[in-house]
């Protein structure tokens, strides 16, 4: 377009624009009666100039303006703006004070009936707010928890609108600590009473698995009855959470920590553990005592302390303290808090506390390092207990000792003595795992408590794991912790919490290093059943994510290996039972992509071993499992290749062998689970048999079983799926006796448990697969009730999930028979 | 910044000198983007910042108290609708940048540009200015009309004074260029 051109087009435009729809044709053709091109560059300007431009339409359009300036963060105008503004709920009046980490604001909350006034810290970080905001969401209970007199409450913690992170806390009407000392001049005891207040807050906290991490003067108010109170706890292992970057600065991790306060592992960046506190306690102490801090910090250089440190030549507080009655224990009190290797320190704050007592009523202190070995373990064995009863308390006990271990470790002269300690925590770290865990497994209701449990312990076995290299014994030990991690992550044949990444995780890292070992050692049987035991995990866990033929190659590598064990002792009761049941699990995968030749030949297979096996004499309550799992497997196929008779004859069989089990032990929840899947398959058959009647008694059955093990433990995602299954089932085999109206609320149940179950595993493709069949079979039930466009509403939401299923590659062949099932009743609907 | 300052610079830039609009533009930028934040701080997350109000706003606080003349008011605004599509388009060109991966070239934005701007809008907004970019080319006053409407947020009159015509004119230009603009954005075609 030209310049001279467009004026013209202009000129004729806006002519045309004044004139009405028809005079407009004979207008134009008159104005461009030699310019056929001019006549339709107008037209098409007219017909464009009747559209809507959402851009340029919406009123005050801009959309995008404001996001754009939120983005942009000045410091320097944060403050004024702050005071007087809203954060959540609260209205800011003034500023309180300013710090390294931000600035603390008096806010008082205004839709309170009373005026309930706070503090609220805005800290001056502008990114990873928001992740920071989902880790304290993620720990608010465990704040929320603090409730000690001797610490400031934090209530809530969020990102304003303009992306500025805050915690809001208890406001406290008090005096920093130093000032408080310098103003009142307390003696001797008055402090060590004072400081032993402030370690009973720590200890509390500790024992609450909330580490503080930035202990110091500033951070503990004294209130105007003398009480101590100690602020923001939690909030720098928020803001600093694992500290993994051990070249990271402290200026590089925001100021989360005080480098005259901070213990040399915390300088170093390494993991935090309860130890750093009770190091910056002695730190506290010191100060507390002295009137000036152990070591002084360089502003140039602040990790220069940690070469003061390793030194170790800070002034006895006996030598310099112009207080009365500092004696030389109370500095083997302080110095044992502020020693290097965290192991060298007390135990416990309270243990410290302790000490601190002893020495005030003037008896004999504790601080002796050879019994720290006993002793620590005598604490681990007590926290043991603690972790039975509780569930979760082993966090900071098992990072304290890691750390140790890792620094121990690194002092040649002290080989022998880490690596005993180093034993320890492994016997630990393993018994925790698994006498614990399976403690658990068999408790119905626990399986919240394991969830939290192994992902606590996840960390500690990386932890370990950097540690273990060369160690074969570690290792393969390490490979079973990670494996049974996995295992309460979300493996998919026992309860599971369904965390199906996570177990992922886990299972890749068992056979990375179980496949490492193999490498080094060469083949042998135990390592061999290892690899394939993880092979299945893993085919469980991909088939479960929709990686079919990922799922099948691990099933057919565990067959393999299976079947290289056997050949070498064919004999061996054992490894038969392994080939037989990967039989089973090949001939599921297979299923899963459709190849029915390879499905029946697999379970035929696997029928053929569990029949061998039990006429071999075996009375396992596991081959009687794996013979009930073959028939009903078999059934299954036999159905899908219309061999019906056989099938209802395997599937028949598969009950009574499942019921004869129950019958024996009734409170087994895998007797009940064989009986609910018998029932369920056989009465898939009869319902495809259209014997509807009796396929909704095997229903009844099998819901009934369900809905009872969903009440025992409520959270096992297996068990709700398999209840909505149920539910699915039974409402299908109403829907087709004519019960429609009944089977709806059923359906409805049904799909509300599936897009629970679905949102809250979005990798299950299955999971998600269900949805949409929930949509379907509501689309037919509603179909039978002639409410023709409401079924029609429910077959396009079917439809939408199926399609996305299959977009993203995650359709198996049962998907894709529901997909083009239902496109077909959609177009039967349209037709009609 | 003071006052007399931005306006010396305004009339030195009416003038025709091209360096004034260089001074002028990150003076009138900050302005913005402070009047911005204090909105923002103000007001809920869902609150649509009317660019209209955030322009007068910033006009009232350079020049507002200062009587000084109506022809800078014009100026202002002129610029405050290049210094807001200014913004806009390299915003939206670093969150492409940083979708496609690639080090995002960040004129006026700090972290994660991408965080809470809708896709759309962005590709709205390079469109928008890419197609504005060509009708300057044969029709520099119908761009600078939508210029001054979308990106400034002003009335056809205000628009009418700034560019110096008539309100009639204003609108009819208006009414062809969005004509055009819309068949562009809808050809999807964005140069």
């Amino acid at each position: 377009m030209t310049a001279t051109r467009w004026a013209q087009v202009k000129e004729v435009f806006q002519q045309a624009l004044l004139l009405d729809t028809l005079s407009r044709v004979e207008f134009l053709r008159a104005q461009c009666a030699n310019d056929p091109e001019l006549e339709s560059e107008v037209q098409s300007l007219l017909d464009a100039s009747a559209e809507d431009v959402d851009v340029l339409d919406t009123p005050n359009h801009l959309p995008s303006l404001g996001p754009v300036v939120q983005k942009m963060r000045d410091e320097w105008d944060r403050g004024d703006t702050i005071i007087g503004s809203r954060i959540g709920a609260y209205r800011v009046q003034s500023l309180i004070g300013e710090g390294g980490m931000g600035s603390v604001y008096l806010a008082v909350r205004e839709d309170a009936e009373f005026r309930m006034q706070v503090a609220i810290k805005v800290l001056n970080r502008t990114s990873g707010g928001h992740e920071i905001v989902e880790r304290f969401r993620l720990e608010r209970q465990i704040l929320a928890r603090l409730n000690h007199p001797f610490i400031a409450r934090i209530f809530d913690g969020g990102v304003t609108d303009d992306g500025v992170l805050y915690f809001v806390m208890e406001y406290i009407q008090g005096i920093p600590l130093d000032e408080y000392l310098r103003r009142t001049m307390p003696d001797l005891g008055t402090r060590l009473q004072m400081f032993r207040e402030i370690s009973s807050a720590v200890s509390f906290a500790h024992q609450n698995l909330v580490v503080h991490s930035d202990i110091k003067m500033g951070n503990i108010l004294i209130m105007e009855d003398g009480m101590p109170k100690l602020l923001d706890f939690g909030i720098s292992r928020l803001l600093d959470p694992e500290a993994k970057d051990p070249t990271a600065t402290p200026e590089g991790r925001g100021n989360a920590l005080t480098p005259a306060y901070a213990s040399p592992e915390q300088l170093r960046g390494e993991s935090l553990s309860t130890a750093s506190d009770i190091y910056s306690l002695g730190v506290l102490l010191y100060e507390m005592v002295c009137g000036r801090r152990p070591y002084e910090v360089d502003p140039g250089n602040p990790l220069g302390i940690l070469s003061k440190i390793a030194a170790g030549n800070a002034p006895r507080p006996s030598e310099i303290s112009m207080l009365p009655g500092v004696q030389g224990d109370l500095d083997a009190i302080i110095f044992k808090a502020m020693q290097v290797r965290p192991s060298d320190r007390f135990i416990t704050a309270n243990q410290f506390s302790q000490d601190v007592a002893h020495y005030l009523r003037h008896e004999p202190v504790s601080a002796c390092p050879d019994t720290a070995v006993y002793r620590s373990r005598k604490f681990l064995r007590r926290n043991r207990m603690v972790v039975i009863v509780g569930g979760v308390a082993l966090a900071s006990v098992l990072a304290g000792i890691v750390t140790s271990v890792s620094l121990a470790r690194r002092a040649e002269f002290e080989r022998q003595r880490a690596e005993a300690r180093f034993d320890d925590v492994r016997q630990l770290a393993s018994s925790l795992l698994f006498d614990l865990d399976a403690d658990l497994a068999r408790l119905p209701g626990a399986t919240g408590v394991r969830g939290k449990l192994v992902e606590r312990s996840l960390e500690y076995l990386d932890r370990l794991s950097h540690e273990s290299t060369g160690n074969r014994q570690l290792e393969r030990e390490l490979a079973a912790a990670y494996e049974r991690l996995g295992d309460v992550q979300g493996r998919t044949t026992v309860a599971n919490i369904g965390n199906t990444a996570l177990a992922l995780e886990c299972y890749r890292k068992a056979l990375s290093i179980r496949q490492g070992i193999e490498k080094q050692e060469g083949p042998n049987a135990a390592l061999k059943t290892e690899i394939a035991q993880t092979y299945t995990r893993l085919s469980g866990l991909l088939k479960l994510m929709g990686d079919y033929q990922g799922g099948l190659q691990y099933d057919r590598d565990a067959l393999r290996m299976y079947q290289e064990m056997l050949a070498l002792e064919p004999m061996k009761m054992e490894y038969r039972r392994k080939v037989a049941s990967a039989y089973t699990a090949l001939g599921g995968a297979l299923s899963q992509v459709g190849d029915w030749d390879g499905v029946l030949e697999a379970r035929r297979q696997a029928l053929r071993m569990f029949e061998e096996i039990i006429a071999g004499g075996s009375t396992d309550l596991e081959d009687r499992r794996g013979l009930c799992l073959a028939h009903r497997r078999i059934g299954g196929i036999l159905l899908m290749l219309k061999d019906v008779k056989a099938s209802e004859m395997h599937l028949r069989k598969a009950l009574d062998i499942a019921k004869g089990m129950l019958r024996e032990n009734s409170i087994d929840s895998r007797n009940l689970n064989d009986v609910a899947s018998g029932a369920l398959a056989l009465g898939g058959l009869l319902h495809d048999e259209r014997r509807f009647q009796e396929a909704k008694e095997q229903h009844k059955q099998a819901l009934q079983i369900h809905e009872d093990l969903a009440i025992q433990d409520p959270l096992d995602a297996r068990n709700r799926s398999l209840l909505a299954s149920a539910l699915y089932r039974l409402a299908r085999s109403m829907v087709s006796n004519g019960e429609a109206a009944d089977a709806l609320p059923l359906l409805r149940r049904c799909l509300e448990m599936r897009i629970q179950l679905a949102q809250e595993n979005p990798m299950n493709a299955g999971a998600q697969g269900e949805v949409g069949e929930s949509h379907m079979m509501i689309g037919d039930c509603l179909q039978a009730m002639r409410q023709t466009p409401a079924a029609v509403a429910s077959y396009r939401q079917a439809m939408k999930i199926f399609q996305q299923l299959q977009s993203e590659g995650r359709e198996n062949a049962i998907l894709e028979i529901h997909r083009r099932e239902t496109m077909e009743k959609l177009r039967k609907v349209d037709r009609s | 910044m003071q006052t007399s300052d931005v306006t010396t610079l305004l009339a030195r830039w009416s003038s025709g000198d091209s360096d004034a609009l260089e001074q002028l533009t990150p003076i009138v930028y900050d302005e913005l983007r402070r009047i911005a934040r204090r909105h923002l701080a103000r007001e809920r997350r869902d609150h649509t910042l009317q660019s209209t109000a955030l322009v007068h706003e910033a006009y009232m606080r350079l020049l507002g108290g200062s009587g000084s003349e109506y022809q800078n008011r014009q100026h202002f605004f002129a610029v405050a609708a290049q210094v807001i599509r200014r913004v806009l388009v390299d915003h939206a060109r670093a969150v492409n940048a940083a979708k496609r991966g690639g080090g995002a070239q960040k004129i006026f934005l700090e972290d994660q540009p991408e965080a809470s701007v809708p896709a759309q809008n962005v590709a709205e907004v390079l469109a928008l200015h890419e197609a504005l970019e060509r009708l300057a080319e044969f029709d520099p006053q119908q761009a600078r009309i939508v210029e001054l409407r979308y990106f400034a947020g002003l009335s056809i009159e205000e628009t009418a004074t700034v560019v110096g015509v008539s309100p009639a004119t204003v609108k009819r230009d208006w009414v062809m260029a969005r004509a055009w603009l819309a068949r562009e954005l809808k050809g999807g075609s964005a140069g």
